[in-house]
């Protein structure tokens, strides 16, 4: 059976790739690093991935809540995000089929597509921590973006299924689990900083999910979660539903290490099995 | 409701080089396929993001039109239209 063996939560702003490509030295470039040393040393076989696109992959004339990628290879990114170059990324068909399956026998009413790129949110977190592309992902996309979004603990669950899912593989496999988005952050609105393209409606938020995740305390998070909450933070409050996604295949477990960004609304955390 | 129409207008400047050459030569020629309300057409053309804002457009497509000076617009005028209150 494949077993989990690690988890990694990231933010993915395009504007990181070209930060960090002119001051090497800055904290999200050594942020994604200490993310990195963690990813490196479980060696994982394949990364199973929660997003939330942002109209690059999707769009409003067919918009899924949950949607799973199901091919072989995909590439990107196809948003022009600075200082990028185009990737391919190789993605487990077989592992992603599987998930698909077991979700849809256990209620997750999974999208799929066969045939897609993928934008900023998977590959500015793959860009600084498997550069060379080696790892298969399997990309689940979690609307984050469009309101209504679904419910904090439907996405718990929905991470719940993949760890079962996981657990059902019959061959073995070293899987990692990986979360892209922002706690708080609005793009482009009107709760923008003075002068900026964003902003940051409420740190606080970002301190109180830091707090939850790092004590484990994932019940309070669920109920503080709620959708009122979760606009509040930003027009992209949502990708907080990545990240619990995450969680339920973590359960109880506490991060390795984890550091908030709070004036950028974002955090990083790590969490190991071994 | 066609701030969809809109959002759609966002999206191809972002993926669809062609069009958005076309769009930065003669926007009104550009978007006058889409099925806009005269509103709307005007709010474009005139650079109001924020009355498309609060008419139902998703400001995170908005933002694609500054990144490419779409419409007169640049992120400094972007953000000083959005952030004003007297719209």
């Amino acid at each position: 059976m494949a077993e989990v063996v690690a988890a990694f939560g990231v933010p993915h702003a395009p504007s990181f790739p070209a930060l960090v490509a002119k001051d090497p030295t800055c904290q999200t470039a050594q942020l994604f690093a200490e993310v990195a040393k963690h990813l490196d040393a479980v060696k994982p076989d394949v990364i199973v991935f929660f997003d939330s696109d942002h109209f690059n992959t999707f769009f409003l004339d067919n918009w899924p809540t949950f949607s799973i990628g199901v091919t072989e290879t995909t590439s990107g990114p196809n948003d022009e995000t600075p200082m990028m170059p185009r990737y391919v990324v190789p993605i487990s068909e077989s592992m992603a089929e599987h998930i698909r399956t077991q979700g849809i026998t256990k209620g997750f009413d999974f999208s799929f597509t066969q045939e897609f790129e993928i934008d900023h949110s998977i590959l500015v977190p793959l860009h600084f921590l498997t550069p060379s592309m080696n790892i298969p992902i399997v990309p689940i996309f979690i609307n984050g973006l469009v309101p209504p979004l679904p419910a904090a603990r439907r996405c718990f669950a929905l991470g719940e299924m993949v760890r079962s899912a996981i657990a059902n593989w019959p061959a073995h496999m070293r899987v990692a689990i990986m979360a892209s988005g922002s706690f708080s952050l609005e793009v482009g609105g009107p709760r923008m900083h003075a002068g900026k393209t964003f902003g940051v409606p409420e740190p606080d938020w970002v301190m109180r999910v830091v707090r939850h995740i790092e004590r484990a305390e994932v019940n309070q998070l669920l109920e503080a979660a709620t959708s009122d909450q979760l606009a509040k933070a930003g027009n992209i409050g949502g990708e907080l539903l990545n990240w619990i996604s995450l969680l339920g295949v973590v359960e109880s477990r506490r991060p390795v290490f984890i550091e908030p960004q709070v004036d950028l609304g974002n955090g990083y955390a790590a969490w190991r099995w071994d | 409701m066609s701030s969809y129409q809109v959002n759609k207008i966002c999206r191809l400047v972002l993926h669809d080089k062609s069009f958005r050459a076309s769009i930065l030569a003669e926007p009104e020629a550009a978007i006058g396929n889409f099925e806009l309300t005269d509103e709307e057409r005007a709010a474009l053309l005139k650079g109001d993001v924020l009355r498309l804002y609060k008419s139902g457009a998703s400001s995170f497509l908005l933002l694609i039109l500054p990144r490419y000076g779409i419409f007169g617009l640049d992120f400094d005028v972007y953000n000083e239209r959005m952030l004003s209150t007297d719209s």
